[in-house]
């Protein structure tokens, strides 16, 4: 209901125009995490995932974000997750955890795994990324005959431009 | 006269066959007849009563010839007893076996094992020892020998053959024929006293009826100085060498070792993985390959 006082209108207007571009602001910023396209995937319906893409064969890489809770550092959640996979049988392939960075500079670890599936050999890349709010988790994997040299490369790529949202 | 001293002769002729194998005092010939016998003719010596190789033994002392001389002998009563017709040079056995070294017959007997293939080598190496020493081969078959070895060096030579092989068993037996080579040797000497007054008589005989009856004793009496002589041969050869009978066995092939199954230590007990408690974050399940590559439209 508009109000007789000029000035009470022009600070409602002012009030609204706040609250919309807050509103504007957060819609673009919470959206979720998101990646670069890499050449030759095609971004598919993510489901649980914030972002998913999958090559024509199969190979796939989605981002998903959760709370960091209970807030724990890149270690903690490293640690987490590496017992969670190798206790379900994931193998780790190629050693220590690597480091990775995206380009925005925030600090990840990333887990590379071999794991039998269907009697098909499939490799899976698990990157972390944690912000004091957010875990941000990148995930990669399809069959090992897929996931290869010309396929891992663009997949590498496509992590470091993790967008947190 | 003629009748009286065929008869005389025949008598003494009988007396001694009689004691051919008797010894000397026992067999003392009577000296009546012989006085009572012409004077010695010569007379052809029988060859039969020709006694040849009565030289005596070398393992036994030697003494003069004991038979007593035509002059003494007659010169004894013919009443006189055995011990005083006995010359002097007449020993009895007793005397014999004191004044003889002993004499010992030594049979050896040896078990011995080696190896399968060294049993023959072995065999022809106791036979080399026992030439070695003298001695020789007296029988041999695939696994055992026997072999002569002197006496004197039986001993040392049973030692040497000891050290070819692995002793299992042995044995030496000994049997001293000291006494029985004594009674031998005065046998014969007993003979030959008898031989010699018989070729005495033989040469004293008138007639051909005595000169036949005393060859005849003549032939006897050196018949039984062959045996004597033979028999001490014998013994003479016994002592003279031992034999070592030596008989080897292979030795039992060693067992292959059994193979025995060696138990492998239990592995030990490892501890359990350590354990890792699953943190209740949710979303925790939804990590992984199949939820990535779940595509299906309720994921």
């Amino acid at each position: 209901m508009p109000s007789t006082n000029p000035k009470v209108d022009a600070m409602l207007r002012k009030f609204y125009q706040v609250a919309i571009a807050s509103a504007v602001l957060c819609l673009t910023a919470c959206h979720g995490a998101h990646l670069e396209t890499p050449s030759g995937f095609a971004e598919v319906d993510g489901g649980k995932f914030d972002y998913r893409a999958s090559t024509a064969e199969g190979v796939m890489v989605g981002v998903k974000s959760h709370p960091n809770d209970p807030r724990g550092s890149l270690d903690f959640w490293s640690s987490v997750l590496s017992h969670k996979l190798e206790a379900q049988g994931y193998h780790k392939d190629g050693g220590e955890p690597r480091k990775v960075k995206s380009d925005h500079g925030l600090e990840g670890r990333q887990l590379r795994y071999t794991l039998d599936e269907g009697g098909r050999p499939h490799k899976y890349w698990l990157t972390l990324f944690v912000t004091p709010s957010r875990v941000y988790v990148v995930e990669a994997g399809g069959d090992e005959a897929f996931f290869d040299k010309a396929v891992a490369p663009k997949v590498e790529t496509a992590i470091a431009t993790l967008e947190t949202g | 006269m003629n009748f009286s001293r065929t008869s005389t002769f025949f008598a003494l002729a009988l007396a001694l066959g009689g004691c051919g194998s008797m010894p000397p005092a026992m067999a003392s010939v009577p000296t009546a007849p012989q006085q009572s016998m012409p004077a010695p003719s010569p007379a052809p010596q029988a060859p039969g009563a020709a006694v040849a190789g009565d030289a005596p033994s070398p393992a036994m002392p030697t003494k003069p010839a004991s038979a007593p001389s035509p002059g003494a002998a007659p010169s004894a009563p013919a009443t006189t007893s055995a011990h005083a017709s006995a010359t002097p040079s007449a020993k009895t056995t007793a005397d014999k076996a004191e004044t003889a070294q002993a004499l010992v017959v030594y049979v050896g007997d040896l078990g011995m094992t080696a190896d399968e293939a060294a049993i023959a080598p072995t065999l022809d190496r106791v036979v080399d020892v026992a030439e070695a020493l003298g001695g020789h081969l007296a029988g041999r078959t695939d696994s055992s020998v026997k072999v002569k070895i002197p006496s004197k060096r039986f001993r040392e030579g049973m030692s040497a053959v000891e050290k070819l092989g692995e002793v299992t068993r042995r044995s030496v037996t000994a049997d001293d024929v000291t006494a029985q080579f004594a009674d031998l040797e005065v046998r014969l000497e007993n003979l030959r006293a008898t031989r010699k007054r018989l070729e005495e008589f033989l040469a004293r005989a008138g007639n051909i009826q005595d000169t036949l009856t005393v060859e005849q004793q003549l032939e006897r009496v050196a018949k039984e100085i062959d045996v004597i002589q033979g028999q001490l041969r014998f013994l003479r050869d016994a002592t003279s060498f031992s034999v070592l009978s030596v008989a080897l066995t292979p030795k039992p092939k060693p067992k292959p070792a059994e193979v025995v199954a060696v138990k492998e230590p239990p592995p030990p007990v490892l501890p359990p993985p350590p354990r890792v408690v699953s943190l209740p974050i949710e979303w925790l399940g939804d990590v992984g390959l199949r939820t990535l590559l779940d595509v299906s439209k309720s994921n």
